[in-house]
């Protein structure tokens, strides 16, 4: 067990096993799902026509933004290649469902239906639609397990998004985040935006991690206690997006940016 | 003929309550699910201990521990440590009356709880909640006397000694 948890030498068998305990945590969350779908097809006409009102006005917006986005990702490009560096922007990406079923109680880890199979690694960096959720921890042929951001064991290099303070975002606080090792003399303030620096290598830079709910300088403490609530939905998501930060996005379906115009 | 469809029929029971294991809960019932896993383990070391061994504890343990994402073993040490203390004791076990079973099936239940409380306690940085971990002991007792009737009526119908 030492093993395990320090060294993850049982890697390989807990990916065999998992291939017996994917069909039954499958046949579970059967109910699960069908209850969803239920509910979903017994919704009425006038529902119906009202999400698809508010959808479309959605998209719209969304498009709209992405638009202007596109120009102002090109316009970075430009200005990173003047200055001789440059950053990568997208990269491949795969919607994952989470398996209905239950975990060792209080261990912030969820079970998702995508394997090996499907290319999924261990430390494969997991977001929603609203920021970080966290990462692959165990990965068996047809379902692998994530830990979230808020589980203890995770830790998370961020960046405050108004002036790239650097820190990193540790769990272990229930449903938020800490910032550990700020200086007491750092400028955070409450309602920065929070987002993933890149730092580690793991999780790509700039996705949303959350917002800075509260920072508290003691006086003669070296380091403020900052805590983070997290922009994902951790708790009440259904699907979640696995990202492939070394791969330019390929054809995921609704998923992969317009190409950006060289000129 | 006799002994692959008993297989079976044990088989499908562990299924069954590993089903109800991974069977997710509103968040206020979670720390109520009874150790479903183990009184069926429970109910066949009493009464098929030479067939239901430590060797098919351990191997539902490892199930239940890849299942759950746990720590790999730490269900594998509780459940095999349950059904030695069992199988060690099945004679006396099996002449009690349901009742006083299921006091000693809570008994057993705390010792699994016990076993797992510490593993977590020293092996994980996520620690156990000090109170809820020790619900399933109380629906475990509650239950097992219609588990107990509901395995023992299977094992009839099916022939099974």
């Amino acid at each position: 067990m030492i093993a395990d948890q320090r060294y993850r030498a049982t890697e390989s068998l807990r990916a065999a096993i998992s291939v017996i305990a994917y069909p039954i945590q499958y046949v579970v969350s059967l109910p699960v799902n069908g209850g969803r779908m239920l509910m979903e097809s017994v919704t009425t006409r006038k529902e119906m026509m009202a999400d698809n009102e508010r959808l479309r006005a959605q998209n719209l917006l969304l498009k709209t933004r992405l638009q202007k986005f596109a120009a102002l990702e090109s316009e970075n490009m430009r200005l990173r290649e003047l200055l001789e560096s440059s950053i990568e922007v997208g990269e491949r990406a795969l919607v994952a469902d989470l398996l209905g079923v239950e975990t060792e109680p209080s261990s912030s880890q969820v079970v998702l239906n995508k394997g090996t199979r499907h290319g999924v690694y261990l430390g494969q960096p997991v977001v929603d639609s609203e920021g970080v959720t966290g990462q692959i921890t165990h990965v068996g042929p047809f379902t692998s397990t994530a830990m979230l951001i808020t589980n203890p064991k995770h830790a998370l290099p961020v960046q405050v998004n108004r002036n790239g303070v650097r820190a990193i975002a540790t769990g272990g606080e229930g449903d938020a985040l800490s910032l550990s090792f700020v200086p007491a003399n750092a400028d955070i303030r409450v309602g920065d935006l929070v987002i993933s620096s890149g730092l580690g290598g793991r999780f790509p830079a700039g996705y949303p991690v959350g917002e800075v709910k509260g920072v508290l300088r003691t006086p003669g403490v070296a380091f403020a206690k900052v805590t983070v609530m997290p922009s994902a939905r951790l708790a009440r998501t259904q699907q979640v997006l696995l990202l492939w930060p070394e791969e330019k996005p390929r054809s995921v379906a609704g998923l992969n940016r317009p190409a950006i115009n060289a000129e | 003929m006799a002994s692959t469809s008993r297989g079976w029929v044990i088989a499908a029971t562990f299924l069954i309550a590993l089903m109800l294991t991974a069977l997710p809960l509103p968040p206020w019932a979670a720390p109520w699910r009874p150790a479903w896993v183990a009184m069926v383990l429970i109910y066949w070391n009493l009464a098929m201990p030479e067939h239901v061994g430590l060797i098919v504890a351990f191997a539902v343990g490892l199930l239940l521990d890849v299942m759950l994402s746990a720590p790999m073993g730490q269900n594998a040490l509780a459940l095999t440590t349950l059904s030695f203390v069992t199988i060690a004791n099945h004679q006396r076990f099996r002449l009690y009356p349901v009742g006083q079973q299921a006091i000693i099936v809570g008994l057993l239940i705390l010792l699994l709880q016990l076993i797992s409380f510490l593993l977590r306690q020293f092996l994980t940085l996520q620690k156990p909640d000090p109170v809820s971990h020790w619900f399933p002991v109380v629906t475990s007792t509650l239950l097992w006397p219609w588990l107990f009737v509901l395995l023992r009526d299977l094992r009839r119908r099916a022939q099974l000694n």
